[in-house]
């Protein structure tokens, strides 16, 4: 298969796995206690960001970073990578924090810092791989060959 | 048109800048991230490495995906100025994904820990254990032994009420206070049904303290359940040292482990007398349950106090279902011979093998004693499986129940961070042990 239809193919979906764990984590979020459609939104999770960190590797190959669309898709790929790893590190102290403060100021940071660290990863997710999916026939910004 | 060049450059040399701390920061990460992946995997004897083996097993599945992105980072940053140097690149990925794949072994266990676990229920309660809770019941259960969501995104805190710092013992200097953890609503309408669960805090006989202490998380839960959950403090030893846990100043003196046996007995015969009536509390219907220090002292009281030795410390009142110990320390001649500790009970396994021998709680099991769910981490560095198969062995010659849950790469401590892998486990087969357990005659 053509790395350019493997692209548009990996980008087509994760913004469906994007979609689906931002969907599924607003009604977590708001209903908590345990239900088996939680179940499959864990795995929604985990694909989702896997499928980003699948993308965000394999895109640098065939990047054409000397044009206009090959800069800016080259400029948010960074952006992306950072705020994923800000992302993650705001959860994990989100996840320590409300392991062992309850109540008060610092439980709310912790919450805050879970329920943002995951909004910004899935919805950071779901512009990166439209920007990808949406651009990709446009032959400026690529190097398929 | 100068303007515009210097502009440039500037720019450019900033780029350049960022660049460079950028890549700084992922091989400063890489170097950080062996270390830690050399915790989490072999034991390192120092007091860094140990109290950070408490956490990172906990969280290794966020350190994967942290090494992941930054060796795409790394990768990609180098990129451009290595076109001709491909074979760093693939050196950096293979270093990176290898980093990544090390630190997901502790997630990638855990059907490993699911499979002991069912292994040892299947043991003591019979393939068809499961058939022994109603439909209703489990309901209020975890469904699944693991998700990825209570892991990535925390495990919800449930509701319910707290009464916070009940003073129950003022003696020789000492305050020793309680918290209490209960339902909301009707607690016999809940798997619970009232029962009492008196939590004891680890923290090495001279450390720690009840509530932050003592995983909150889980006490609001098995609250919510309908227990009754009794978090106490008991007397700790004044050795001089210091350590990161805190520990209030108050319950800290010249403390024997005799001592500490007599307050959370003391406790029991103030339960008796005031706090079952108080909080409705099913004293028919008792676990002792604790972690480390607290796990020793669950396998002491829980295994001892119906023997001669440790006779009239308890209220005769209540009916013990179950004891939960947690990475619990067994043998006292090899816990106790060294000081500070060896000032924990008076002088050596030599001189005094008789309070040595019951101050092991293996050697106190008898045929009357309540079944136990023992959590036992594989990368233990303070406390090694064979104190938990001790406990275990006895009580399975004596014809007692008990389930050994084991948990590779869990280091001391890996159960505090509930939503863990290892703490999801765990939680779901303690509440169906509690549950089961009550029901025994």
């Amino acid at each position: 298969m053509k790395p350019q239809i493997i692209l548009k193919k990996i980008s087509n979906l994760s913004i469906f796995l994007n979609v689906i764990a931002a969907a599924l984590g607003i009604l977590y979020f708001i209903m908590s206690s345990p239900f088996i459609l939680y179940d499959i939104f864990g795995v929604f999770l985990i694909c989702s960001w896997s499928f980003n960190l699948l993308l965000l590797f394999m895109i640098d190959k065939y990047l054409n970073k000397s044009s206009k669309l090959g800069k800016k898709i080259n400029r948010h790929s960074y952006y992306f990578i950072i705020s994923f790893i800000l992302s993650i590190l705001m959860i994990v102290f989100g996840i320590i924090f409300t392991a062992f403060i309850l109540s008060g100021f610092l439980a709310i940071l912790g919450s805050l810092m879970i329920i943002s660290g995951f909004f910004i990863i899935v919805i950071y997710g779901i512009y990166f791989s439209l920007l990808i999916f949406s651009s990709n026939e446009i032959s400026e910004g690529w190097n398929f060959d | 048109m100068k303007l515009v060049r210097d502009g440039i450059l500037t720019k450019f040399k900033k780029m350049n800048l960022l660049r460079i701390i950028l890549i700084n920061i992922c091989f400063l990460t890489f170097i950080v991230g062996t270390y830690f992946t050399a915790i989490v995997l072999f034991k390192i004897p120092t007091s860094l490495a140990i109290s950070l083996s408490y956490f990172l097993s906990q969280i290794s599945g966020f350190l994967t995906i942290l090494y992941i992105l930054t060796t795409i980072l790394l990768v990609r940053l180098l990129s451009t100025r290595l076109k001709k140097k491909a074979w760093i690149s693939r050196i950096i990925l293979i270093f990176g994904i290898s980093l990544a794949l090390l630190n997901s072994l502790p997630l990638l266990t855990t059907p490993y820990s699911i499979q002991n676990a069912e292994n040892e229920f299947n043991i003591a309660y019979g393939s068809e254990w499961r058939s022994e809770i109603p439909n209703q019941i489990e309901s209020y259960m975890s469904p699944t032994q693991f998700n990825f969501y209570d892991y990535f995104l925390g495990f919800p805190i449930k509701n319910c009420n707290v009464d916070v710092g009940v003073l129950y013992y003022d003696n020789d200097g000492i305050r020793l206070y309680f918290d209490t953890y209960y339902p909301i609503s009707d607690g016999s309408k809940l798997p619970g049904n009232n029962s009492v669960i008196i939590k004891i805090h680890g923290g090495s006989w001279q450390f720690g303290d009840k509530s932050l202490g003592n995983v909150l998380v889980l006490n609001k839960y098995l609250a919510a359940q309908g227990y009754i959950v009794f978090d106490i403090q008991y007397g700790l030893l004044d050795a001089g040292g210091s350590s990161f846990i805190p520990t209030p100043e108050y319950v800290r003196g010249n403390v024997t482990l005799s001592d500490m046996v007599y307050q959370i007995g003391n406790f029991t015969k103030k339960l008796e007398a005031e706090y079952a009536s108080i909080y409705n509390a099913n004293l028919n219907s008792v676990y002792f349950m604790g972690g480390s220090a607290g796990g020793y002292l669950t396998a002491l009281c829980g295994l001892g106090y119906n023997d001669p030795y440790f006779a009239g410390n308890f209220s005769h009142a209540l009916t013990l279902k179950g004891i939960i110990p947690i990475y619990p320390p067994n043998f006292a001649s090899r816990y106790f011979d060294n000081e500070p500790l060896s000032r924990l009970i008076p002088g050596n396994p030599t001189s005094n093998p008789t309070t040595f021998a019951k101050f092991t709680p293996s050697n106190l099991v008898d045929a009357g004693d309540p079944p136990a769910l023992i959590y036992q981490g594989l990368r233990d560095d303070l406390v090694s499986l064979d104190n938990a198969e001790a406990i275990k062995a006895a009580l399975i010659s004596n014809g007692i129940d008990c389930m050994l849950l084991t948990f590779p790469f869990a280091a001391h401590a890996s159960d505090l961070i509930v939503g863990n892998s290892y703490s999801q486990v765990w939680v779901y087969y303690l509440e169906r042990f509690l549950y089961i357990s009550q029901q025994s005659s």
